[in-house]
This record gives C-alpha cells, structure tokens and sequence, in this order.
C-alpha cells in the first residue's frame, strides 16, 4: 500500500511544471559536483595561471567587441622529437652537423629529444666573439600562421643538455622568432633582444637545463578588446601573418678542432591567449570554470546536509512534543522558543570568528557551518511537525483505529507518521536555499580573515568584489567572473523553492483544490 | 491569563534570553582558547597582552617589572579573579554598557561610542528598507491575491521568488554596475561622497550614497513580505464574510482594503519580528558592499582587524535588539488578538 502512495504521489509530482524544472536544475548541478574532478584539469584554489589575466570565455570571440582574441596554444608541433616525423616538421640551417634522435634525463624520467653534434675549425687567429665568422651557427625552425588580435605575452621553452664539449668553451641557445617584417631573437645582440640567450659552459656539462624565457605580462588591467602595442608580445604580433620559430644553437671553441654534442628536447612556444575556456580567468589568470565546478560541491553539500540534520531533528523533537505531550512538549516547546530569536548572521559570525582564531578548528570550517545551521533551524521543523502531529492526532481516522485496539506504535507507523512525512520533505527543500544563500554570506564576510582552503560560488563572488572587477570598465566589469556563480546560487535555490511547492502541492490536498 | 501576567511572562523570558547570550558569549570569547591572536591565551589575557607590549628581547631583569605590570592590569580588571566571579564581573559590565576598548586597526575608541556612532545610520538603512519592502509587499501580495492565477500574480510570483534566491552581495555588486551602464556615474561611498563637506549638502551626499544600499536592502527584503502577504490574502478571501460582503454588493476595492486586508495583516506584524534577525544579516552584507558606515560594516571590518572586543559587544546588542523587538511585538499581538491573551 505505501508503495502504491510513493507511485501516485511520484505521478502527481511529475505533472507538476515546476517540480520537473526544478529536479532538472538540481540534477545538473548534482552532476557538475560529482563530476568535477573530471570536467576540469586546473586546480580550483592555487591553480597555475592558464592565461591572461581577465580572459574572455573562449566562445565568446563571435562577439564583434571580442573578436579574433587569441587562445592560449603552443604554436611548435613536433617539438617532443619523439619520431622521425617530428625531425623532419622542422627546418634546418647549418653545415657538417650530424642530428639524431636521443633521450634526455628530466627530474628522473626520460624524455626523447634531439642530439645535435658538430666538428669545426675554429679560428683561433679572431677573438673569441659569438658573430665573428668560422664559428658554427645551427637552427632549426618552423613556419605557423597567426590570425588573431595581439596576445599578452609569449614563452618560449625547451630543455637542453650539453653531452660533450672539445676545445669548446661556451655554448649559446638562443629562440629564434621572426614576422615578414622583423628577426628578433628572444637573447642575442641584435636590436631586438627580449631577454639574454643562455649560456652554458662545462660546468654543464651533463646536467639538464630547463630553459623558460618569457615576454612578461602586461598589467592586469590590459583591455582585452584592443590591441596591446606596449608590451613586447604587441610588438611581435602586431600583424597578422606567417611567422618562424626555432632554436639556434652557437658554439664558440679554440684551437685546431673542436666538437661538441648537445641534447635539446620539449621545445614549445607557447602564446598566452587573451580567451580561455568556457568561463575565462580571474584577475590572477586562473581558471574560472575549475572554480566554478568544484565551487558547487559546498554549496550542494552545506546546503542539503544541514537541511537533512535539521529535518531530521526537527522531526523527532515534533513527533515526541506531539505525541507525548505534557512535560516533554512544554521543554521542547521552549527550547524552540529560544533558538527562534536568535539572530541568525550574527552568532554565525561570531561563531566564524571564534574558529578563525583556531586554525586547528578551522580546517573543517564548512563542517561547522553546516553544524550551525542545523543548530538554528531545527526548531522551525519541530514547530511546524508538533502542530501537524497535534492536528493529525485529533482526526477521526486516529480515534478509529484507536477504538479498534491500534497501539499506539501501529497509529504512529500507519497513520500520524504518512501524514507528517509529507510535509517533512517539502520542507526538506524550501530550507535548502537559505543555507545555500547564507553560507554564500559568510564566505563573503569570513574570506578576509584566513586562507582559503576549498572555493565556493561565494568565495569567487568575494573575490570578484575584492579585486574591483566589478568597477573596471576596462575588462568590462569581468561580467563571466561575477555572473556565473550569482546565477548558479540564485539558479539553485530557485530549484530548490519549486522542488518544496511541487512536492508541498502532491501532499496537501488542500492546496491542490486552491 | 489576563493581559498583565502575559506581559510579565514575556519579560521575564527576554531577561532570561538575554542571561543565556551573555553566558554564550561570556565561554566563547572568556573561557576558551585563542589561537591566533594569541596562542595559548585567552581572551583576557589576549587583551592584556595587546595593551601591555613585551619588553625587548635583551630587557634582563625588565621582564619581572613586566610581569608585574601584567599581573597589576589583570588584577586590576579583576582577570585574577575565579571563573564564577568573572561572570558575575562580566554580566555587570554588559548591564553597564562597558564593553572594552576596540583593538583593531579599522576602529579606534571605546566599544559602546563605535556602537552609538553607527547605530544611527544602520537604522537609517533598516528602517527605511523595512518600510518601504512592508507597503510594495503587502501592496503587491494583495493585488496579487486578488488577481489569483493571472498573469500579474503569476510574475510578481515569479519575481519575489527570483529576488529571494539572490545573494545580496551579488545584486549590489550588479545595482553598482548596472548604475554605471546606464550612466549615472560610478557609486561613491558616504567616507567619499561626504568629503570636504558640511552641513546641509553632507546630508544630500549621505542620501545620495544611501539609494543603492536601499535599494538592494529594499529587493532582498520585499519576497518574504510578499510570499506571506499573498498566502493569507488568499486564505482570507476565500472566508464567508468575504463572499457576504461582494454579495451585498460592497466595492471590490473596499472588500480588499477594509475587508480583507485588515485580517490578513496579522500574521505580517510576527513576520516583522522574525525578520529583524533576517533584515539585519541583509544589512551587514549590504553595508559591506557599499561601504555604507553601519554596524555591519564595523562588523566585517571588525572580523578582518581580529577585533574581538567590538565582535562579542556587537553581537550581544544585536540580540539584544532582536529580543526587544519580539518582546515589543509579542506585546502587540496580546493588544491586537485576544485569544493570545486568553488562551
């Protein structure tokens, strides 16, 4: 027979609009928590800067105001020289060198690369300067086309690991990057130095060296709907077009003969976009998707978890000052009393304040919270299942089955607890949405006061206010920063709401008929 | 029970609620341990520690004169004293008003000024949302009502669900925003706003500084009032009396304003006392976003700057004025429905 109820009551709930839509959002959301780890590779919280900073979504670039924004890519295939094909997807200058395909030893593991080796007659009678000739200049490059609006800055990266060095004092790696118009090399002598080339001498010998030359960052405050012509990135990619990038690698050595061998491998040459990902980045440059997912699990978990507590307290302490009566409801009764006028907000500050001066306490800060949620809202249950019960026991059905020898254990199973029950789970959901919003609150008013160990939807939402993003024109107000957790909060407990009134409509008859 | 023995009923349950706020506040912040600020300290001696700086490193014998001095100041609050002694010293002080010095770097002073200083404007901006989300509510839940399933019901539903499901740091940050688009200018905050400025045209720039605040306090506030405003329209409505008035032949306008309204209006009086606690929770957030110089805001700036004297003061008042309201409107209800009084 209970079962039959759950059917009828479950095709009662799936006519209601409002209840289908609202399941629809919870389930979406339920499914972004639970998934996260796989929808997402950045770390929420200390993630490395995957682009610029205030990054447009990607999708968005079919706006006109973002168009042509570059994405964050690695322009070099082939960089990995793990094949033959990757040797052959670069071009190669230089004479009497042999090339190879070789591993190089990184952090312990092996990685493939290329082994470039070189015999040559210096020319002892000059003095020992890189462009002087007689000295051996290798590169290899490739072509890429770029098609899009300057990006913030560019690294270029490779590792390097000199094997031998005969009668050769100084080995020189330089990046090589040039447009139709310009040669510039990223470290050389020429005009257009970015940065210093790497030196290595025997002291490296046999040691790996990991090479990063970066262009450096614009200010945060970069628009990202003009061109950046100030910064050196702006400058190299202020026209669209073909452009060449390689590594050129410069021996300098004395006497009769020399040789030398060196191991390149990971050459990539990265563009740091000004697009990225489904959400964009933050004023840092992090990801805001990876945020976002991983911000629902609290919000979900504090949220249901302190309404579940809550209701379940509250049912019991309603059904035993209803039931029972006498002594045990005058208690219950006044302990209720006391909790209801307790302001809220206040003690959960005083309360976060308190755990903020604990950091061994603070650590299962959202533990807390829902603690103290359930702490303060179970003795709205309790009011609203005590006067169920008392109004469900003086009903006439009750008297029968009393007057036909129903215990009290069989009135209390079959009749007063079906009746409670009802209400029990609408209220499950109509308390969801005010923990969801108030634990958002105190993320916002606690976020000053510790370091941030889990994101939330608030958390970002403070953050978003803290860095001004709001007030600068310039990133446009970073709306895919400030939007998307304020919707999904607002989104969540909407669905909660209207799972509470659908569920409320299938167990009280009474406002069906309304 | 007559009237007189529910009033004093009443009071004598605030004082005890009051008792138990300052007993929870007197464990928190007296009993156990702080950590950061002061690790393996207590609040008192947290205090002391802060008022009385440590000799330096090479001091030598200054540290017994130190110590001397530690002990004279604590003996001097009486922080030598039992722990049941402390209570009692500490419920006197919170009868008295005496709350301590703030130690934080936001606010200077004594605790009870701070308090008195910004009271005024949170009122200001409680108040006046209070209002004006009390008459939209009640305004638009009637007319709601009354147009039950039409379309004006089923948006003004839709709306009050909406704005009720917003974080208010979230619509402020938005309202600010949305100012500068359609291009009144930029929010200024009162400390700006009112800069170089006296008199008369401080007070405009405080008002004008207050409408966003307002405004967002107003939005967040307005759903509750309206979700219950509507629901006891409803039920009212459909009461016999109701149908006897229309049957008579009484306006329809009538019907709703003098008819309905008024009994419908009780159950919005214990909402207003409910909703205090609500309201203000609003207004600490909003204030925070605006930086508009209330309590809520000396209360974020008072959890950033560790400032716990100003932190258990500003709590135990805030209950205190949640107590008094509820106090002052459970007296309303025994003047407004006899039952509460007889029953």
């Amino acid at each position: 027979m209970f079962y039959q109820n759950i059917r009828r009551n479950l095709k009662i709930f799936l006519k209601s609009k409002l209840g289908i839509t609202g399941t629809a959002i919870i389930a979406f959301f339920l499914l972004l928590a639970i998934f996260a780890p796989f929808l997402t590779n950045n770390n929420p919280i200390f993630g490395i800067n995957v682009s610029s900073p205030y990054s447009v979504p990607a999708w968005t670039t079919f706006i006109p105001r973002y168009q042509n924004l570059p994405p964050t890519e690695n322009t070099v295939t082939g960089g990995q020289f793990t094949s033959q094909g990757d040797l052959s997807s670069w071009t190669f200058t230089g004479s009497n060198y042999n090339d190879s395909l070789t591993s190089i030893p990184v952090e312990g593991a092996n990685q493939s690369g290329i082994l470039i080796a070189q015999t040559f007659a210096p020319n002892s009678s000059q003095i020992v300067s890189r462009l002087v000739p007689g000295q051996p200049l290798i590169s290899f490059s490739q072509a890429f086309p770029y098609t899009y609006k300057p990006p913030t800055s560019f690294v270029a990266s490779a590792v390097v690991r000199p094997i031998s060095m005969n009668n050769v004092s100084v080995i020189y790696i330089n990046f090589l990057l040039s447009s139709a118009s310009h040669n510039y090399s990223l470290g050389s002598v020429n005009s257009y130095t970015i940065r210093n080339e790497i030196t290595l001498t025997s002291a490296d010998l046999g040691k790996t060296n990991r090479i990063n030359i970066s262009s450096g960052l614009l200010p945060s405050s970069g628009n990202p709907s003009f061109p950046i012509t100030s910064s050196p990135a702006g400058l190299v990619f202020s026209t669209n077009g073909t452009y060449h990038f390689g590594v050129q690698v410069l021996a300098v050595g004395s006497g009769q003969s020399a040789s030398y061998s060196i191991a390149i491998g990971n050459v990539s040459f990265q563009i740091i976009g000004r697009a990225y990902g489904l959400l964009g980045t933050d004023v840092y440059g992090r990801d805001i998707w990876s945020q976002f997912v991983w911000g629902s699990q609290v919000s979900i978990l504090v949220g249901v978890l302190s309404a579940l507590g809550a209701v379940l307290i509250g049912t019991v302490t309603g059904l035993a000052a209803g039931l029972v009566g006498g002594w045990t409801d005058e208690i219950i009764s006044r302990i209720t009393d006391f909790f209801l006028v307790i302001p809220f907000l206040p003690l959960a500050v005083v309360v976060i304040f308190f755990l903020g001066q604990n950091p061994a306490l603070f650590k299962g800060i959202y533990y807390w919270i829902i603690l103290l949620f359930v702490a303060l809202s179970w003795p709205t249950v309790t009011r609203i299942v005590r006067s169920q019960v008392l109004i469900v026991k003086e009903r006439a059905f009750v008297e029968a089955s009393r007057a036909l020898g129903g215990g009290s254990g069989h009135i209390m199973r079959k009749h007063i607890l079906p009746n409670v029950l009802g209400l029990v789970y609408a209220q499950t959901a109509l308390l969801v949405p005010g923990f969801i919003l108030t634990e958002a609150a105190l993320d916002f008013l606690a976020v000053g006061t510790h370091p941030i160990t889990t994101i939330t939807w608030g958390i970002m939402l403070t953050d978003a206010l803290n860095n001004a993003a709001l007030t600068n024109a310039a990133v446009d107000y970073a709306w895919w920063w400030f939007l998307p957790p304020g919707i999904a909060i607002a989104l969540l407990s909407l669905a909660f709401v209207m799972v509470g009134y659908a569920l409320d409509n299938v167990f009280n008859p009474k406002l069906r008929r309304r | 029970m007559s009237l007189k023995r529910y009033v004093a009923r009443r009071a004598v349950y605030t004082v005890a609620l009051v008792f138990v706020i300052i007993a929870f506040n007197f464990v928190l912040f007296q009993i156990l341990p702080f950590t950061t600020s002061c690790p393996g300290a207590t609040y008192n001696q947290c205090v002391i520690s802060l008022y009385v700086p440590p000799p330096p490193a090479k001091a030598g014998n200054l540290s017994a004169i130190y110590q001397q001095h530690i002990n004279l100041v604590m003996k001097q609050y009486g922080f030598d004293q039992p722990i049941p002694t402390r209570f009692v010293l500490y419920v006197q002080d919170m009868i008295l008003w005496q709350f301590g010095y703030n130690i934080g770097s936001a606010i200077a002073g004594p605790v009870a000024t701070t308090i008195l200083q910004k009271l005024p404007y949170t009122l200001m901006l409680i108040g006046l949302s209070t209002i004006a989300a009390f008459i939209v509510g009640i305004g638009m839940g009637v007319v709601a009502a009354a147009r039950r399933g039409r379309i004006v019901d089923i948006g003004s539903l839709a709306g009050a669900l909406f704005f009720n499901a917003l974080p208010t740091f979230w619509l402020g940050g938005l309202l600010i925003v949305i100012q500068i688009l359609i291009g009144i200018g930029g929010y200024k905050s009162v400390g700006l706003a009112t800069a170089g400025l006296t008199g008369m045209s401080a007070t405009v720039a405080t008002l004008e500084s207050l409408w966003l605040p307002l405004l967002t306090l107003t939005l967040v506030s307005i759903g509750a009032v309206f979700l219950t405003m509507r629901a006891t329209m409803i039920d009212v409505l459909a009461e016999d009396y109701i149908i006897m008035a229309r049957a008579k032949g009484v306006q329809e306008r009538t019907v709703l304003f003098r008819h309905a309204l008024r009994n419908a209006i009780i159950p919005i009086v214990t909402l207003f006392a409910l909703s205090l606690g609500f309201i203000l929770a609003g207004a600490v957030v909003t204030e925070t976003v605006f930086d508009w110089p209330g309590l809520g805001r000396a209360i974020y700036d008072g959890i950033v700057s560790n400032d716990f004297p100003f932190e258990q003061a500003i709590f135990f008042v805030i209950s205190l004025m949640v107590l008094l309201a509820n106090f002052a409107v459970d007296l309303v209800y025994g003047f407004l429905d006899p039952r509460i009084r007889t029953g």
